[in-house]
């Protein structure tokens, strides 16, 4: 049905279609216009109608739209356009007041030359809210330039307000997604996605959610896309930063206005300027593999002076810190805290000195208390200490079957194991008689375990008992413990590239 | 043979003893004074004790540091010699043809030992030649000698080799050079002790000299000079070989006798007893003194003293060999 006020005139190169109750912006605009209506034949509206005409405009128009509010304080133009996520947009172009126009009729020339300037497409609306000799002679100078301008006259309406206010309140024209990623079911590697949000012709206001999962411990991007039909992604609507831990999460959205959600809820969100391309070519290949229960036992030498052991707590502490604030499922973490010191020669009854489990299989927390704890005990003999009573100890703690978990032995210390049998290295035998080299190749058999170590000295100066004890790494007690030291006794996986995008299953 | 005797005279010193630096010769005075008295079987029943009260002290102190502080002596720096009277078991009294019904008490053999104990590298050097003059004539005048070899210091050989030549030339031209000894040996009975064989890997290298049913492992008499050649063969050092042949070529072959001695011997658990596994007797932490681990159990310390005691007192000691 035609539409009564806004006139319809359909050639090839008429400016305005009412198709049903949708007026629509659409081919070029020149050439002989504007026949059979007139300017005189566009009638007064009411305001209410005026906003269901312009509603409908703004929820169909194609080609900007150049309208030209005509009001007793003067003339302002506006331009009507869709912006690249295809979002209908208003923006003022010029504003001139009457007593502006009056001093030269070229201010008025000029604006409207700028605004339909470069393009064919563009339509001009004329609104005239007042009435009076300087509002016709405008609306003559308007039509000068655009022939085909179609006037509506109204009054005591705010032009610019009422345009705002439509343009929030229109439904949306395309379908918003939010951007996921998933796993393909052949092949595991990553493809984006979309979820949708809101469908086609949400209204503001509208929620929606969606239950996605976080895989990067440093959050998540929260992309809205537009997809203006269904196999055809139209530019981002929004990219926002939310600090998520990883995990699940429900991601409630609102439809603030078309090209606006709001994230309700996610405290620190924040609007990422980065361009999607660079998100986009810093996403991993693959999903990393999850990472496996992790068992660290953190042994720990207590002689020396209470620097060195000091220094020894303190990097042990680093590392179970880590462990806690970056294993992506800190659940699945376990330490141990054995402290061991030396044998006792040259007393006549026999030595009972034996290494002290702190705490076994605990969480972060307790492992950095039981850490804390432990006191520094001068060396008796100084040349040797127990680690090989040490390994005793963890290999019968290990229960059979702990090789799914990645137990990793971190020996933290200064001085070598006593060996099994006197040898040409003048460190008497252990009196239990241990093997330190026969019980690590054991743990590591049955139990699938891995050594590192941190020295007192620098590590190339380490003998060779301490090289054997940090295998996977080796570590001077000098040197803050960090994620390298971390990744390289397989306590965190390595780091692939993070996944930034939230990851549906 | 009838071998030309020893000098008889009594006050001399009977025994002399010598070796390298660090060769052990203190420590070696000091087990023996823990040895004698705890001395079981054969050799039981011999005590030691000081000649005189400055001898007496040291015998205490030398005693007190092994056994109490654990700690072996501090290297020597000046002559000191040592009057000890070691007193054996008494023999049974004899009856004599010309009064039966009398017996004669029974007597103890009391030795004067008299030993020599010098800083180790007197012959090297030529600011103790004072000392060394006087070591020289106690070498001379005494009868037995103890010659102490260190076979842990590798490479320190041909210092010992040293040691032993220009000791042994003097020692010589000044008893030789006369007509008193004919065949043109020296007429001391010698002990050589091979010391330090409680080290792990001395007792190692003497694996297949020792006997091992004993309750600490020991290198028998009859095995010690075979040991001793293979300690030298192990140095490359041209002089090592020749030390045998030095003391062969200056003493009566049968006036020499091997021993493979220790002062503290091996550690032995007070429970478990002795472990090859972990034989060792000292606690060894650089830049500090080496302690003793455990009991001291002198292994042949003992051994060449009363060997010599016999050699020179036949009658009072019984003749063994
Ligand atoms: N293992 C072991 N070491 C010994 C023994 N006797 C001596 N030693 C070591 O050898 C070092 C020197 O021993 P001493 O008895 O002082 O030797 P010395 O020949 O008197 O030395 P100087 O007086 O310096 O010539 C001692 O400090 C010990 O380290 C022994 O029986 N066994
Ligand atoms: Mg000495």
């Amino acid at each position: 049905m035609p539409h009564p006020h806004i006139g319809t005139k359909q050639t090839n190169h008429s400016s305005w279609v009412s198709t049903g109750r949708h007026l629509r912006a659409r081919a070029s605009f020149g050439g002989e216009l504007w026949s059979g209506l007139g300017w005189e034949s566009l009638g007064n509206v009411s305001e209410s109608e005026l906003r269901g005409q312009l509603a409908t405009l703004i929820a169909s128009f194609d080609a900007p739209v150049v309208i030209a509010g005509i009001a007793d304080p003067g003339i302002k133009l506006f331009k009507l356009h869709l912006d690249e996520a295809g979002t209908p947009q208003v923006s003022r172009l010029s504003r001139l007041t009457w007593a502006e126009l009056r001093s030269g009729r070229d201010l008025l020339d000029q604006a409207l030359r700028e605004s339909l300037r470069g393009s064919v497409v563009e339509s001009v609306l004329v609104i005239r809210s007042g009435s009076g000799r300087e509002q016709e002679a405008a609306g003559r100078v308007i039509r000068e330039h655009s022939v085909g301008a179609q006037v509506i006259e109204v009054t005591g309406v705010k032009i610019e307000g009422l345009l705002r206010d439509l343009v929030a309140e229109t439904p949306l024209r395309q379908a918003y997604d939010l951007v996921v990623v998933r796993e393909r079911a052949h092949d595991g590697t990553l493809e984006l996605v979309g979820r949708r949000l809101f469908a086609k012709g949400s209204v503001p206001g509208e929620p929606a959610d969606e239950t996605v999962t976080v895989t990067d411990p440093s959050g998540v991007l929260i992309a809205i896309s537009a997809w203006a039909t269904p196999v055809q992604p139209s530019a981002l609507v929004s990219l926002h930063h939310a600090p998520l831990p990883p995990g699940r999460h429900r991601i409630k959205a609102v439809l603030e206005r078309p090209g606006v959600v709001r994230f309700p809820g996610i405290p620190g969100l924040r609007a990422d300027d980065r361009p999607w391309s660079e998100i986009v070519a810093a996403l991993p290949v693959r999903l990393a593999p999850p990472p496996p229960p992790v068992h660290l036992i953190c042994a720990v030498e207590v002689t020396g002076t209470e620097e060195e052991v000091g220094a020894r707590q303190e990097r042990a502490g680093e590392l179970i810190e880590l462990l806690a604030d970056i294993h992506p499922d800190p659940r699945r973490v376990e330490v141990s805290v054995i402290a061991y010191g030396g044998h006792v020669f040259g007393n006549r009854y026999p030595d009972r000195s034996a290494p002290e489990v702190a705490v076994w299989a605990a969480s972060p927390i307790q492992a950095l208390d039981a850490l804390r704890s432990l006191d520094a005990e001068p060396s008796q003999y100084p040349v040797g200490a127990q680690v090989e009573d040490m390994l005793a100890e963890v290999d019968a703690r290990l229960r059979p079957g702990t090789q799914a978990t990645g137990t990793v032995l971190l020996t933290v210390g200064a001085r070598p194991p006593h060996p099994p049998r006197s040898d040409t290295s003048r460190v008497l035998p252990c009196p239990n008689r241990y093997d330190w080299q026969q019980l690590l190749r054991g743990l590591e058999q049955n139990h699938g375990l891995r050594t590192g170590a941190i020295w007192d000295g620098e590590p190339r100066h380490a003998p060779p008992a301490w090289r054997r004890l940090g295998s996977a790494a080796l570590w001077s007690a000098a040197v803050p413990a960090d994620e390298d030291l971390a990744i390289r006794l397989g306590v965190l996986p390595p780091s692939s590239a993070p996944l930034s995008l939230p990851l549906i299953t | 043979m009838a071998l030309p005797s020893p000098n008889p005279t009594p006050h001399e010193p009977d025994i002399a003893m010598w070796g390298g630096v660090g060769s052990g010769k203190t420590a070696f005075l000091a087990s023996l004074s823990v040895a004698l008295n705890r001395a079981e079987g054969a050799n039981e029943g011999w005590r030691i004790i000081g000649a005189d009260d400055v001898s007496n002290s040291e015998l205490t102190r030398l005693r007190t540091n092994l056994l109490e502080h654990r700690i072996f002596p501090r290297p020597t720096d000046v002559l000191t010699s040592y009057n000890w009277l070691v007193i054996g078991p008494p023999t049974r009294g004899r009856r004599v043809w010309w009064a039966p019904w009398k017996r004669h008490p029974a007597r103890a053999p009391k030795i004067t030992f008299s030993f020599l104990d010098g800083p180790g590298g007197l012959f090297g050097k030529s600011e103790y030649s004072v000392s060394k003059e006087e070591l020289i004539k106690s070498l001379v005048k005494s009868r037995g000698l103890i010659y102490l070899f260190d076979p842990d210091r590798r490479g320190q050989i041909s210092d010992a080799f040293k040691n032993l030549d220009v000791a042994l030339r003097e020692v010589e031209s000044q008893m030789l050079g006369d007509d008193k000894y004919l065949d043109g040996k020296l007429p001391h009975y010698i002990a050589v002790c091979i010391t330090k064989y409680d080290e792990p890997n001395i007792l190692r290298l003497a694996e297949e000299y020792t006997d091992h049913g004993l309750e600490l492992p020991r290198v028998p008499d009859d095995q010690a000079r075979d040991f001793f050649r293979e300690v030298l063969a192990r140095d490359l050092d041209q002089n090592a070989g020749i030390i045998m042949r030095l003391l062969e070529a200056s003493f009566h072959e049968s006036r020499i006798k091997y021993f493979v001695t220790s002062s503290i011997g091996m550690y032995a658990d007070p429970d478990k007893g002795f472990d090859p596994d972990d034989p060792s007797n000292i606690i060894d932490v650089p830049g500090q003194d080496q302690k003793i681990r455990g009991a001291v159990h002198p292994i042949n310390i003992m051994e060449p003293v009363i060997w010599l005691g016999r050699m020179l007192y036949p009658k009072t000691m019984g003749r063994e060999r």
